[in-house]
């Protein structure tokens, strides 16, 4: 299980993240929404240990993360929210970089990423340099990078980002599959109809604090809405968004 | 359209910022970075060798023969276009609009002849600085005494007009074939034909320019100048021609300064007609295949794997950096500077007089004695190269990439260097030390051959022990901090210290080969220095705790934290 507790952060003093807490469990898929500038990038690199929190921790099975990172990034995969990857080497080159990376052997690696190429679609430009590759194909790179040596835990923010239909619907069950089996998924986008089918749980956050931490099914009974996006219209939307799209017509008119 | 043109001023001004700027990849830079310091750095450096050029002058009370009036109006100009030259050669690629460039200013009404013109004024402009710098001391000093005699003051600003529009046209001329030859080239070859050979051309070009420099001829002095035998190279040395306007202008009536005077105005003519045409051909042909295609040189066949020797993680570090550096632009060429500074620190060494009597010892010597001058050559070119690798593996790459480094940080520092140290060596140590063995065993097949090269390889060894003292950075992905390095008294540290030490040191391994023993001793001495340095190397490294990617100032009670950023 993954656990939050009271995690802060804070930028020169501005806080970006406030008493952040929750749980992410085992078999589960943990959705993480909130609008632009709510906090969940700086929250989930916490997660990851690419920053520190000012305040708060973060633990893994029961264990404070910070007190062994190593063996907490060996149980980690994450895909970031942007595709940076190394525009020189190829797509085959960067996994085995990474494989190696983590210490898996290569008589071990080698098949997996083949393997995970073939079924990303990415066999054929292996050999390619990762600055042709398109959006998607990179996003499938950083996929293959995060799942190649079986994490327990699984960040993934805004994994859609570029996917085709067919690789999104792929990806949307290889979620499931992976919570099924006993993972712990924590799913962050902005894509509510995708995160109302695949998650069970959400966390949303709004100014950098938790406004709703529930079972879909339980918010939408609570707040009497019939749909995700309904419960987050009215948690972190705060503006008109009618009126505001007509001031932004008019503004452009005038 | 009206409102367009009102606006072209004020686009160019934005734009020609932006990119004057852009001299500094700012994707590569640490958060504390402060880039001014860096370009002060490079100023304060420029100016030192005016200082260095102008300080005898003080010395001696500003009385010189005409004679060394004339090697010495030569040396500016020749210096100012070896400047220019390595300036252009190195800022090669920001003459031309990158990738991001279109795709950012492609979508905005911005005419590209206004992209075009800002990119040219910036590249230009940051080539006016260095100038500036260079010639503040001297361009104000030195023209007083080239002035004829009796001319008064009206002959002094006369010479100081005359050594500007001088310096100014031989400039103009160096960054004229400069960018002659990158538009040729980009329109002879398909685009990623151009962009491999790009480097290799770079490399060609700044090792043409530096020896140059450093072994043309004197051949100052009308004597000289009209000597029909030198007629053939005086025709292939640019330097002379604008030593010859710079003479016309300075009222100078002599034939030969005329006729090579003559020979600069042409070949300002032609190179400026040359650039102009093959860049705007260059410009608008290439402009849709940089869009269309990767800024980056293709990729060879899938590279053989190393399996054994390397940990996992340590072979994942040691490919990645020698296939950056094998395919980065930046890296290569950089690294090609430095060895290009190398060869010319060399050149000019076995030019000067602590070369020549080494030169003279040599013809008294058995021949199974190596050269004192070859020991030397080795220990120095060495040395650059060290250097110079250890300074391309602390620029990174793509900075924002190495996430997975630090999400993939498992070990503890001290086995990451081994992987650091085979880099270094492969990039640097062991091509020379490879070439250096070749030259000394087909020169002198002999024990103290065989000697030098053993030492030679253990100098190189510590050498790159030396560079991963205190290790805590992977090759190629902590963050960049200009000024940290102090690079200005980093080159006249190694140019008036570390030059004097290893000659003293060639002088003393000279002596030491010429006996069994000497040689005996000396291998020890090389061999236990070599394992006393890996030993504390080795030490310092496991006493880190953790890696670093972002480099930072090291005195927090001297900056009293105010950097410090949460």
């Amino acid at each position: 299980m993954l656990e939050l507790r009271n995690l802060c952060k804070r930028y020169s003093g501005i806080p970006a993240v406030q008493d952040v807490s929750f749980c992410a469990r085992v078999g589960e898929v943990t959705g993480y929404l909130g609008p632009n500038g709510s906090g969940k990038s700086t929250t989930i690199k916490m997660i990851t240990g690419l920053i520190r929190p000012s305040s708060g921790e973060v633990r893994f099975d029961g264990q404070r993360v910070d007190g062994d990172l190593r063996w907490y990034k060996r149980r980690l995969g994450y895909v970031p929210e942007e595709p940076y990857l190394y525009d020189h080497l190829s797509g085959f080159e960067y996994l085995v970089m990474v494989a190696k990376l983590r210490s898996l052997l290569s008589k071990d690696f080698a098949g997996r990423i083949n393997g995970l190429l073939r079924l990303f679609s990415l066999y054929e430009d292996r050999d390619v340099q990762i600055a042709s590759y398109s959006k998607g194909m990179r996003q499938k790179v950083l996929l293959s990078a995060a799942l190649m040596h079986n994490p327990d835990l699984i960040l993934l923010d805004e994994p859609f980002s570029g996917l085709d239909v067919g690789s999104a619907l792929i990806l949307r069950s290889l979620i499931k599959e992976l919570a099924r089996r006993g993972k712990v998924v924590l799913f962050s986008s902005h894509e509510l109809e995708t995160v109302e089918r695949i998650c069970s749980h959400v966390v949303i956050l709004h100014h950098g604090k938790v406004v709703a931490d529930d079972s879909i099914e339980r918010l939408r009974t609570l707040m009497e809405v019939p749909s995700l996006e309904g419960i987050f219209s009215q948690l972190a939307v705060e503006q008109d968004t009618d009126a505001v799209s007509r001031e932004i017509a008019d503004l452009i008119h005038a | 359209m009206r409102d367009a043109s009102f606006r072209e001023p004020s686009i160019f001004r934005v734009l020609f910022r932006t990119f004057l700027l852009r001299v500094v990849d700012f994707d590569l830079l640490s958060a504390d970075a402060d880039t001014d310091k860096l370009f002060g750095q490079l100023a304060a450096m420029l100016a030192a060798v005016g200082v260095l050029f102008t300080a005898p002058l003080i010395l001696i009370g500003g009385r010189l023969p005409q004679t060394v009036l004339e090697t010495m109006e030569h040396l500016l100009l020749t210096t100012t276009m070896l400047l220019v030259g390595s300036f252009s050669i190195l800022s090669w690629d920001s003459i031309f609009p990158n990738r991001l460039d279109l795709m950012v200013l492609s979508p905005l009404p911005v005419r590209i002849g206004a992209i075009f013109r800002a990119k040219l004024a910036a590249s230009a402009g940051s080539i006016g600085i260095c100038i500036l710098a260079l010639n503040s001391i001297t361009g104000f000093i030195w023209p007083l005494l080239f002035c004829p005699e009796g001319t008064g003051l009206l002959g002094a600003i006369r010479s100081i007009g005359a050594y500007w529009l001088s310096l100014l046209a031989c400039s103009i001329f160096v960054f004229c074939c400069i960018l002659a030859l990158q538009g040729i080239a980009s329109q002879v070859l398909p685009r990623q034909q151009f962009l491999t050979l790009s480097t290799w051309l770079q490399m060609a070009s700044l090792i043409l320019l530096l020896g140059t420099y450093i072994l043309e001829p004197s051949l100052e002095g009308p004597a000289a100048l009209t000597d029909p035998s030198n007629q053939g190279l005086l025709a292939c040395l640019p330097s002379y021609w604008f030593l010859g306007l710079f003479q016309q202008l300075n009222g100078s009536t002599s034939p030969a300064y005329t006729c090579l005077a003559k020979r600069a105005w042409a070949g300002l003519a032609i190179a400026a007609v040359g650039a102009t045409g093959s860049v705007l051909l260059a410009y608008f042909r290439s402009l849709p295949k940089i869009v269309e295609q990767p800024n980056i040189t293709p990729q060879a066949k899938r590279a053989v794997q190393l399996r054994k020797a390397l940990l996992p993680w340590q072979s994942a570090v040691f490919f990645f950096s020698i296939r950056t550096v094998a395919r980065s632009c930046q890296h290569r060429v950089l690294l090609a500077f430095y060895l290009g500074v190398g060869f010319a620190i060399v050149l000019a060494y076995l030019n000067t007089s602590m070369g020549q009597p080494h030169a003279a010892i040599h013809h008294l010597e058995p021949p199974e004695n190596i050269p004192i001058s070859f020991i030397v050559a080795s220990l120095l070119m060495m040395c650059i190269a060290v250097l110079g690798a250890r300074m391309v593996l602390g620029l990174p790459i793509a900075l924002r990439a190495n996430w997975i480094f630090r999400m993939t940080e498992f070990e503890q520092p001290a086995t990451y260097m081994t992987a650091a140290r085979r880099s270094l060596g492969i990039l640097s140590g062991g091509p020379i030390w490879m070439i250096f063995a070749l030259a000394s065993i087909v020169m002198c097949p002999s024990r103290s051959s065989f000697v030098h090269i053993a030492a030679l390889g253990m100098f190189g060894i510590i050498l790159v022990d030396l560079c991963l003292w205190n290790f805590r950075e992977l090759p190629l992905v902590c963050s960049y901090l200009p000024g940290k390095s102090n690079i200005h008294a980093v080159f006249w540290g190694f140019v008036l210290f570390v030059v004097p030490v290893i000659n003293q040191a060639g002088n003393a391994e000279y002596h030491l080969l010429k006996t069994a023993t000497g040689s005996f001793l000396l291998l020890c001495g090389c061999g236990i220095c070599t394992v006393c340095i890996r030993w504390r190397v080795t030490i310092l490294a496991r006493s880190q705790e953790k890696l670093r990617f972002e480099d930072a100032y090291p005195d927090e009670i001297l900056s009293l934290g105010l950097r410090g950023r949460e």
